[in-house]
């Protein structure tokens, strides 16, 4: 088969290719999860992508998942293919850090709906990924586990929280990790570290058994190599849940065939305004290279002037400050020293936000969606748009140094996603090429409400015509 | 606009309503960022009428799916 010229380390397959290999038989698990596992061994002390490794209990969920292809029996999509998620996802009886001190023996007694629908499907779990304490940073930086380290450049961030989730991807340590998203925790690793990262439609994915930072903002995302990888495993954790009742009961699409089914007629917004001005010039190249490739493909580029989203990302900040103090509140009062400093002080804030404001925040949402879907979302089927205004910066320029010091860039980080998670509506990062420091800039691709079919329809469509995607990082 | 958020009251607030204490210096820092995010809401507040309220916001998300006849 080709791809055992072009890929003889089976831990480089795609998510797609891994999951049809132990399908049809021409590898095992046991040769997958060795191969991911070879990997995490060697490279993973470099990266500290990973907070635990269940090495010995994933080798054996693959001989057993061989045992049963064995039988005939498949269990789902993504039977037999190792996995890790960012240690946020509950697991009854297991421990789940949260990136946390205060976490770091904490046994949960449920299971999240993302990593049960995932075990249904046959998807095995090697371990918890590294974060940023909490969920709460852009960066990357953790106190507690170490600073998780850029695949491509360790001297620079890979983005948060989601850190380990796109440094784990990138690398080929696993085929996909699960993230989630705030204010841009999937987009920005996997923006950062060169894959792909959905943060889907509020209520698109269950946050069951999830740690919270925002009830509100929340979302549950997948990162992978490939926009297919992404459709396939968004297809499988996406949904309904009794548990959650923002999961929202609209009707899961067919993503794998969405991811093929092109971009011909689609008018693709190419922002003026906000997303553009004070865009770094690579940047700002990527993004018209990439409506460049998705007009060859079929796509109609227009150009869109989007308006000032600063009010609405403060609004979405004033409502994730404020929940995040709820939820953080017990033990802040009680063992603030057990925090890191990043966590603190972008929590803090919400203790001095009056409850009026707070609401305020919440009942001007529906009128900010309306307004962009009528505007922005009218004027194009989908938008594309930076996923950070600058380059990827370092960790040492990013790191916490006393409160009131946090760089300037940390702040700017998350103005491009963070507006997103205010407005509900789904957006995929996507690799587009490759900056100074041989660091990958990516763009997001910005859709209606539960649409997540034409995002990947774009990525899917940007991918077919590149090849950035195909990039490995030399560890 | 009203006069800043001063460090004073992030103290009192802090101990008189939340049962906690900053970090020394912290409530300076605080005092800032706590101005910028409550005059956002301040302003934004303005627009607000009889209609909204937060269920409008799934609302609006169920609203606004791209109807079944669009590309």
């Amino acid at each position: 088969m080709t791809w055992r010229l072009r890929w003889p380390d089976p831990a480089e397959l795609s998510l797609t290719e891994a999951a049809d290999a132990v399908r049809d038989g021409s590898l095992s698990s046991l040769a997958l999860t060795e191969a991911c596992l070879a990997r995490i061994e060697v490279h993973d002390p470099k990266l500290k992508a990973f907070i635990s490794i269940e090495r010995e209990a994933v080798l054996e969920a693959a001989r057993r998942a061989d045992v049963e292809r064995a039988a005939g029996r498949i269990r789902g999509p993504l039977h037999g293919v190792p996995l890790a998620h960012k240690d946020m996802y509950y697991r009854k009886g297991h421990i789940s850090t949260c990136g946390s001190k205060i976490k770091r023996n904490d046994v949960p007694d449920v299971t999240s709906t993302v990593l049960a629908r995932l075990e249904a499907a046959g998807a095995l779990y090697v371990g918890g990924l590294n974060m940023s304490e909490f969920a709460a940073g852009p960066t990357g930086h953790n106190e507690h586990y170490g600073d998780c380290r850029n695949p491509w450049n360790r001297a620079h961030i890979t983005g948060g929280s989601s850190s380990g989730s796109g440094a784990a991807t990138a690398a080929r340590l696993v085929y996909g990790a699960m993230g989630s998203d705030t204010g841009g925790s999937v987009r920005l690793p996997a923006g950062l570290c060169g894959v792909v990262g959905l943060k889907p439609t509020y209520g698109r994915i269950s946050r069951y058994g999830a740690l919270p930072r925002s009830w509100s903002n929340d979302t549950m995302g997948p990162l992978c190599r490939t926009v297919a990888d992404c459709a396939l495993m968004t297809q499988v954790v996406a949904g309904a849940d009794p548990n959650d009742p923002t999961a929202a009961a609209v009707p899961v699409g067919d993503y794998a065939a969405a991811a093929d089914r092109g971009v011909d007629g689609l008018r693709v917004g190419l922002p003026k305004g906000y997303f553009a001005d004070g865009v770094a010039d690579e940047v700002a190249r990527v993004l018209e290279e990439a409506a460049g490739e998705l007009e060859t493909a079929g796509a109609r580029i227009v150009d869109v002037l989007v308006p000032d989203l600063k009010p609405v990302y403060r609004l979405g900040d004033i409502i994730s400050k404020s929940e995040a103090a709820s939820y953080h509140g017990k033990w802040m009062r009680s063992c603030p020293e057990d925090y890191g400093g990043h966590t603190r002080t972008r929590t803090e804030a919400g203790f001095h936000i009056p409850a009026t404001h707070y609401l305020d925040a919440l009942r001007l949402r529906g009128r900010h969606i309306e307004a962009f879907l009528a505007t922005v979302l009218t004027a194009c089927d989908v938008l594309l748009a930076p996923v950070i205004p600058m380059l990827t910066p370092r960790i040492d320029e990013t790191a916490f140094h006393d409160a009131g010091n946090v760089p300037e860039v940390v702040t700017m980080m998350t103005a491009f996603t963070r507006p997103m998670n205010y407005l509900g509506l789904p957006a995929l990062s996507v690799p587009g090429g490759f900056g100074p420091g041989n660091l990958p800039i990516s763009f997001q691709v910005i859709g209606r409400p539960f649409d997540e079919e034409t995002l990947f329809a774009v990525g899917g469509a940007f991918q077919r015509a590149t090849e950035w995607h195909d990039a490995a990082p030399t560890l | 606009m009203a006069a800043p958020v001063t460090a004073e009251l992030i103290r009192r607030q802090a101990e008189e309503l939340q049962r906690f204490r900053h970090a020394e210096g912290r409530a300076e820092e605080l005092a800032a960022e706590v101005t910028a995010l409550n005059d956002a809401a301040h302003d934004a507040a303005w627009e607000l009428g009889d209609e909204d309220e937060p269920g409008n916001f799934p609302r609006a998300l169920l609203g606004g799916m791209r109807k079944a006849d669009a590309p």
